[in-house]
């Protein structure tokens, strides 16, 4: 890793976090409309997983999208705009925090539809010779709906460009893996023949190390792939609804994803992104200050 | 004899095309040969002979067939065996011309076929009746009624058959006429013999109508009888078959309209009208006061009671017998033999033969309380 | 041509023949598409063998078979899935009214979606109750979806061009399965007795009356299936009774476009819509709501509905007779019709 690219990964990392929190804060006050679904703890896979990605490459996302979209857009004002139901928002104030379209990034709330979507990209991409790689998150919760399965299936057989991401964060919104999902969860891809990597790392350079070789398997025309990402949400499902053992939670917090990353800079470079964060996010709230009743 | 049927090939087509029959027609087949091929949507099947025998195809080769159906037979000889019965001709609206059932009421009373119609589809009553309409006005006679009556030079002699109230009533309308000689009245009434109706001798019984038509007493004869139609129509066949010319009795005060054609034998009362372009048969009795509107089309041998009022465009058949005060709605068609009762309202077609009744709820009460 | 070829489902078949011929961004998707199979109703025979790269047999996941064209149509494709019967079509129902149809409209900006759903629904084969419903009325609800059916006198072409290559917009097409077997009337302007008038473009009402579409009593609305049952009623009525009638026969479901219809209906004010599947919520229903505000005032009696009379469809003929609304119960409605004032 280059000293750049790293301060890229931790600039990214940090602004996620930095978002999601402002997004729980603002919700306290009712300046958001709605519901929203925060990725805090699972920061490294959004940025890691879009670091293999270039221009054309597609990404379908789910209720727990934003460090996606701006890992993968880098557009906070958009997305900000659009969960505070703005008309400058990515979707007009239409989609909110959950629906979002932009450049080739789709998402949707309704939990499997979108790896059935993600995979009708790859069919496109694959008939339009674009190289592009389609790559769908779904979390372990999302297992239980069967159209993932037929969804896999599909790509498997018809060899599509497609990478399936499994952010397995432990929780089905409130219900805990050992009482939503039966059997192994690699084996789920696997039983369609689908070679799936299994990581549990909160690391984001791990996470790009991991990934990067399927993205090229996948360009190469070798079929879909699948990366179970084995992680951790530290906030809430969405706010205000965690009934997790605060103990459990703590211990989760060694491997805090920008607290594992921060160290890999120097303390005054990284307080220095983090001011420069902090400074990006004040602005765009500032210009949507500004705005709003305009 | 064997029937065979082609199965179902296929759920989810309803009939098979057949490529080819596998054997010559009048062949001797095993069971279990191939027959033919048949192609359905999904792919060509081979039927194979269920039975041995002489082969006799009933489709060509290149047909279609339905499922289910008798596509050859296979005979114990080799003698072709008669071809099926065609099936029984269901009774088949096409074959009335594709008339409405009440379009082919209309049409078959007023004599029109499919013929007449310059259309395709269905023939509607509301196609009839502009037929109607549209044949009234070409066909309009270039004379007028009046020169329609018979009258050679000098006086017409008229003889008048059966002398009664009916026949009062004409001879007073014939009186009325300078043109007429009214000879006298024959009536089987011993009562009436030798009177003078109206200064009209009755001369003796009706017996002597041949007699006297074959001395040449008389010109033309007109009936008298009003009261049934049996009676006017017997008497009136009487006369037509000595080939007797009929008189028409027209009231001076009764007013025709531009073309109206009448036949013979018809005696039209006092203020009747008659609009334009109306058709009336032979031998009518028109009471007083009646209004017969333009482009209607009567028929002969019917008999009104005063003040029947006929709209535009009706048909009234043969024999009908109207009460009196009738109102009949334009269109309406009436069926021969038909009886209206006095003070119907007629809205719509009366078939031949039917009876209008009218519900009357008039009640007549005392107007002063009893006590 | 062979006999067999006049059929509406080869006029289908080749249609979609030219339609991915012209196109290459136009895909088959759905189960059993491969020759010499061809379709379950042979409607795409013929085509993976054309355009072996571009037909994709599935395997047996409704709900994928539209999800993947979702995502494809997303991506630039214009894909067309077959689903084998309409009565499948509720595994695919969440594809289409929270994937399909959303993405346009959710995101707010110009997304297409443009897939194409062709299925067969009906009865009057015996296929019992899962395979021959008239399940329509669960989709017109979906907003962002345009619903079709065809029938007999729609020019079949550009039907089918016009949901696959002309909207950016999810279609689905209703193919009355009894169809398949009948031949087209694309272009007749006479059928039987009746004289064919046709309005709107490419999804086209076809209008039938037996005398002069002026002098009617009665309006017959209907869609697809129950097409042939309210021509022959027609007939009867105006033989037997002097009943004249028109009958409209819709080629768009939903969104509703009634204002053509409602003309029609003002000139008779008495008005019967006929509709294969049940009654209740049906489209019947919709259509009746619209007409009678339109119609407010000009009708002569309440709206007449006529429509499947039982919960579930048997798989006994004679028994699927009985509660599939037929020509007779037609004949009934209008009677009812005429009665009331």
């Amino acid at each position: 890793m280059s000293q750049e690219q790293t301060e890229q990964f931790f600039r990214k990392l940090s602004f996620i976090r930095l978002f999601e929190s402002h997004l729980l804060e603002q919700f306290s006050w009712g300046k958001l409309s709605g519901t929203t679904h925060t990725c805090i703890g699972q920061e490294a896979n959004a940025v890691g997983i879009t670091a293999s990605m270039g221009r054309g490459d597609v990404v379908f996302s789910n209720h727990r999208c934003h460090g996606h979209y701006l890992a993968f857009t880098d557009d906070a004002f958009g997305l900000l705009a659009e969960i505070m139901g703005r008309e400058e928002g990515v979707c007009r104030g239409w989609g909110g925090s959950q629906h979002l379209c932009r450049d080739g990034f789709y998402s949707n709330g309704i939990q499997g539809g979108i790896v059935a979507n993600a995979v009708g990209a790859a069919l496109a991409e694959k008939h339009a010779e674009t190289g592009a790689v389609t790559t769908v998150f779904l979390g372990d919760g999302t297992l239980g709906e069967g159209l993932v399965y037929e969804s896999m299936n599909l790509a498997a057989l018809w060899s599509l460009p497609v990478l399936f991401v499994i952010e397995h964060n432990g929780y089905a919104q409130s219900t805990p893996t050992r009482l939503q999902l039966a059997g192994e969860l690699e084996a789920r891809p696997r039983a369609f023949g689908i070679p799936t990597l299994s990581l549990a790392s909160n690391d984001a350079d791990a996470v790009h190390a991991a990934v990067a070789p399927l993205f090229e398997q996948i360009r190469a025309g070798e079929g879909p792939r699948c990366f179970v990402s084995h992680t951790y949400r530290l906030g809430p499902h969405s706010k205000g609804d965690d009934h997790r053992d605060p103990a459990e939670i703590e211990a989760r917090r060694t491997f805090d994803p920008i607290r594992l990353y921060r160290t890999k800079l120097p303390e005054t470079r990284a307080t220095e992104i983090e001011q420069a964060n902090q400074n990006r996010l004040a602005e765009i709230v500032n210009r949507l200050a500004e705005s709003e009743g305009s | 004899m064997f029937e065979v049927i082609l199965p179902q090939l296929e759920v989810n087509s309803e009939r098979a095309l057949l490529v080819t029959w596998m054997v010559e027609k009048g062949e001797r087949i095993k069971k279990g040969q191939v027959l033919a091929h048949w192609e359905t949507a999904k792919s060509v099947h081979e039927l194979a002979a269920p039975h041995a025998g002489y082969f006799f195809p009933r489709v060509e080769e290149g047909d279609e067939a339905d499922f289910l159906s008798v596509i050859a037979v296979i005979s114990e000889t080799d003698a072709e065996p008669a071809p099926p019965k065609a099936p029984e001709a269901k009774p088949n609206r096409e074959a009335a011309g594709n008339f409405t059932k009440k379009a082919a009421a209309l049409a078959a009373q007023n004599g029109l076929s499919a013929a007449d119609f310059d259309k395709t589809g269905i023939i509607t009553e509301r196609d009839v009746q502009s037929r109607l309409r549209q044949s009234a006005l070409p066909d309009l006679p270039k004379t007028s009624s009046l020169d329609n009556l018979k009258l050679p030079d000098g006086l017409t002699r008229v003889l008048v058959i059966t002398g009664g109230i009916g026949a009062m009533h004409l001879i007073a309308i014939l009186r009325k006429d300078p043109r007429l000689d009214l000879v006298g009245c024959l009536d089987d009434d011993p009562a009436l013999q030798d009177h003078r109706l109206f200064g009209v001798p009755v001369l003796g019984p009706l017996s002597l109508l041949e007699t006297f038509w074959r001395e040449g007493r008389f010109d033309q004869a007109i009936i008298g009888a009003t009261a049934v139609v049996a009676t006017r129509q017997k008497l009136w066949d009487r006369c037509k078959a000595l080939g007797i010319p009929m008189a028409n009795a027209i009231d001076p005060s009764a007013v025709l309209g531009a073309g109206v054609v009448l036949g013979e034998g018809n005696i039209i009362g006092a203020q009747v009208h008659i609009g334009m372009a109306t058709r009336l048969g032979d031998n009518n009795f028109i009471a007083a006061k009646c209004n017969i509107d333009h482009h209607n089309q009567w028929g002969s041998h019917i008999l009104t009671g005063p003040g029947v009022m006929s709209s535009s465009f009706v048909s009234v058949a043969d024999r009908v017998r109207f009460g009196t005060g009738i109102f009949i709605e334009p269109l309406v068609t009436i069926g021969a033999g038909a009886v209206i009762s006095s003070g119907a309202l007629l809205l719509g077609p009366v078939p031949a033969d039917h009876l209008v009744k009218v519900r009357v709820s008039t009640e007549t009460v005392h107007l002063k309380k009893e006590g | 041509m062979k006999p067999q070829e006049r059929l509406l489902v080869h006029h289908i078949n080749r249609a979609l023949t030219r339609i991915m011929g012209e196109d290459e961004r136009v895909l088959m998707i759905g189960e059993d598409l491969l020759d010499p199979y061809g379709g379950a109703f042979k409607v795409t025979k013929g085509l993976s063998t054309q355009f072996p790269q571009r037909v994709h047999t599935t395997p047996i996941s409704e709900a994928a078979i539209v999800g993947v064209a979702t995502g494809a149509a997303l991506r630039g494709m214009r894909p067309v899935c077959e689903i084998m019967f309409g009565d499948f079509l509720g595994l695919a129902f969440d594809q289409i009214l929270n994937h399909a149809t959303k993405y346009p409209l959710m995101y707010a900006q110009e997304v297409g979606c443009p897939i194409t759903i062709r299925t067969p629904m009906g009865g009057r084969r015996g296929y019992g109750p899962t395979h021959s419903q008239s399940l329509e009325k669960f989709f017109v609800g979906i907003p962002g979806l345009e619903v079709t059916a065809l029938h007999r006198f729609q020019p079949v072409e550009a039907f089918y061009r016009r949901a696959i290559l002309q909207r950016d917009q999810p279609s689905l097409i209703i193919e009355n399965k009894i169809m398949y077997g009948q031949e087209p009337l694309d272009t007749v302007a006479r059928y039987g007795d009746f004289q064919v008038r046709r309005h709107g473009q490419d999804v086209v009402d076809a209008e039938l009356s037996l005398t002069d579409f002026a002098h009617e009593e009665v309006t017959l609305i209907t869609y697809g299936g129950m097409t042939d049952h309210c021509l022959e009623a027609a007939r009867r009525l105006l033989l037997d009774e002097e009943i004249a009638s028109n009958v409209l026969v819709l080629g768009r479901l939903s969104p509703v476009q009634l204002e053509a219809t409602a003309a029609a209906c003002a000139r008779t004010g008495r008005v019967l819509i006929a509709e294969e599947g049940t009654g209740a919520w049906g489209i019947g229903s919709e259509w009746a709501a619209q007409l009678t505000d339109a119609l407010w005032g000009k009708l002569k009696a309440p709206i007449q509905r006529v429509a499947c009379t039982a919960p579930v469809l048997p798989n006994s003929r004679a028994l699927e007779e009985q509660v599939l609304p037929s020509t007779d119960t037609i004949i009934q409605a209008v009677q009812t019709l005429m009665s009331r004032t």
